[in-house]
């Protein structure tokens, strides 16, 4: 029993002390003048940057903006990448036809197409959600399309043998079977969506978290704009740990199943 | 996680034999490959066909921006001609190369000893996993502060990029290996040198190359948007510049060259991978 409890707790508390020891460092280097605090800020400053902005409501403000843009963005990107990785898993020809496609589109730099994008779409968040469209669409259809492909053959050969037609072995075999695939391409695709929200703003927006790191950046407000970087790390861990919990949850149902 | 991993590993030559589509025609394998070649050339000539022809028909509305194939095809040539493409693919080269030798240097090591080591892990996995899942290139801007315009700046934008696949993938490796080869090992007298030189290491050297071959794909994003933000070399720098124009004819090809060179040492590596993978699948 207290071996279980250590053997738990240790990991949460190492990761603890880990973080303590990285924000004290972070204040001492600058307390002690090693490096110069208008360049770095301090945890201290950061704190007090935060009090600012959240009594004044310019963060939420922001904040606003950019999980508008990324919600768009990735409601579009799974709509896009869990259809076209249905359909390309699904049929054969269509996935050696359109294949290129797909890996180029995901190894292509397409944020260096946003002046295109800001010549169709004008500045603001129209553009960044194209921007984190074609970041996240590639990450959740591959994964979708790898799902459908790698269903167990055991599974359909039976549901062939009982005679399921088409639809029902999609429908009761095939779709459940590749969820947790789809799933963690939806974990890979929060994550880039978010990167293509920021990026986006940095080029293109009037407003949001990723506009203000780089509008702080140019005032050389350092303070502010460590803020903003935080804030949005904070924001892909918070909507990662999110879809793992999700993600879980729909893996531990097969784990019962086959169990 | 890992579970998800063991479950959804395919068997060998399962995908090619039974399609999960509609039941498949009796068709031979030959057939099959030569439709795998024949089809995504089709499609790209169509897709190439229709996109010439749409730019063509001046349409106005947003289909004046899209530029067309012929047109990204002379701006290429006009820029290796007039010797303004090569010295930009120079310095980006330099710079994703220097970036990413950093990372596997430092990363493979980091990531080894990470899972070597459980204190080590326990102490380090807690930030590196927030930096993990965080949007890195966030940094561009703090990063451009610290250390001003230039190729410093790039390099360490690729470096935080590219570095984390690498450090999670070697630790997965070491962690994942099996357990029952470590057991014979020790059994026959390993010690701890010979246990990571023999037994250890070679075990995580698959999962280290699928790092590697991710981080390029980071490394590559994080050296075109480096100079895009702010450089005055590079092919991001010149992306920007013709961006500024809107001169989308040059802005695509741009994009579509590094995507080549991208899907092409993509391609590469996912075939030195596969020989570690039909290796590893016997064990």
């Amino acid at each position: 029993m207290s071996a279980l409890r250590r053997t738990s707790l240790r990991p949460l508390l190492f990761g603890t002390i880990s973080f303590a020891v990285l924000l004290l460092a972070w204040q001492l280097i600058v307390d002690l003048g090693l490096v110069d605090g208008f360049l770095v800020g301090s945890p201290t400053k950061v704190a007090d940057a935060l009090v600012d902005q959240v009594s004044s409501g310019v963060l939420f403000e922001h904040m606003k903006v950019s999980a508008y843009e990324l919600a768009i963005g990735f409601g579009i990107a799974t709509l896009l990448g869990v259809v076209g990785g249905v359909i390309m898993g699904w049929y054969d020809a269509i996935n050696d036809a359109f294949d290129p496609f797909v890996w180029l589109g995901y190894a292509s730099p397409l944020v260096a197409l946003y002046p295109v994008f800001l010549l169709i779409f004008g500045l603001g968040a129209p553009t960044v959600i194209a921007i984190a469209v074609l970041l996240a669409v590639f990450p959740i259809l591959i994964n979708t399309r790898s799902g459908v492909r790698e269903v167990d053959p055991k599974l359909i050969q039976a549901a062939r043998s009982f005679g399921a037609s088409d639809g029902q072995l999609f429908r009761k075999v095939v779709l459940p079977a590749s969820m947790p695939m789809v799933m963690a391409g939806l974990r890979l695709g929060i994550g880039r969506a978010l990167v293509g929200v920021v990026v986006g703003e940095f080029f293109v927006g009037d407003r949001g978290l990723g506009y203000s790191v780089a509008y702080y950046a140019g005032l050389l407000r350092t303070t502010d704009m460590i803020l903003q970087v935080v804030v949005i790390g904070a924001i892909g861990v918070l909507l990662t740990q999110l879809l793992s919990m999700l993600e879980r949850r729909i893996d531990s149902w097969r784990v019962e199943v086959s169990t | 996680m890992t579970s998800l991993v063991t479950l959804r590993r395919p068997s060998v030559g399962r995908r090619t034999e039974s399609g999960t589509g509609p039941p498949p025609a009796a068709r031979s394998a030959d057939r099959r490959n030569r439709r795998r070649w024949a089809l995504p050339l089709l499609t790209l000539a169509i897709f190439l066909a229709v996109w010439e022809i749409l730019s063509r028909l001046g349409l106005g509305g947003f289909v004046q921006y899209i530029s067309s194939p012929s047109g990204s095809a002379s701006a290429l040539w006009t820029m290796i001609e007039n010797g303004e493409l090569w010295p930009s693919v120079r310095v980006s080269v330099v710079a994703f190369v220097v970036g990413f030798a950093i990372s596997v240097g430092i990363g493979i090591p980091l990531g080894l000893a990470m899972g070597w080591n459980r204190t080590v892990r326990e102490f380090l996995e807690p930030p590196l996993m927030a930096f993990y899942v965080m949007p890195r290139l966030a940094l561009l801007p703090v990063v451009v502060v610290w250390l001003g315009i230039g190729t410093a700046s790039t390099i360490v934008i690729v470096v935080v990029d590219a570095i984390f696949p690498v450090i999670i993938n070697s630790m997965a490796g070491i962690r994942n290996a099996d357990a029952k080869l470590v057991q014979v090992a020790r059994s026959f007298g390993a010690g701890r040198r010979d246990l990571f030189r023999k037994v250890l290491f070679p075990a995580s050297v698959p999962a280290i190359i699928t790092g590697v071959r991710l981080a390029i794909a980071r490394g590559i994003l994080g050296v075109i948007v480096a100079q895009l933000y702010v450089s005055t070399v590079g092919i991001g720098h010149l992306i920007a510049v013709y961006g500024q124009t809107y001169q989308t004819d040059y802005i695509v090809v741009l994009v579509l060259l590094v995507g080549l060179f991208g899907y092409a040492v993509n391609l590469a590596l996912q075939r030195v991978e596969k020989r570690f993978e039909t290796w590893r699948g016997t064990a």
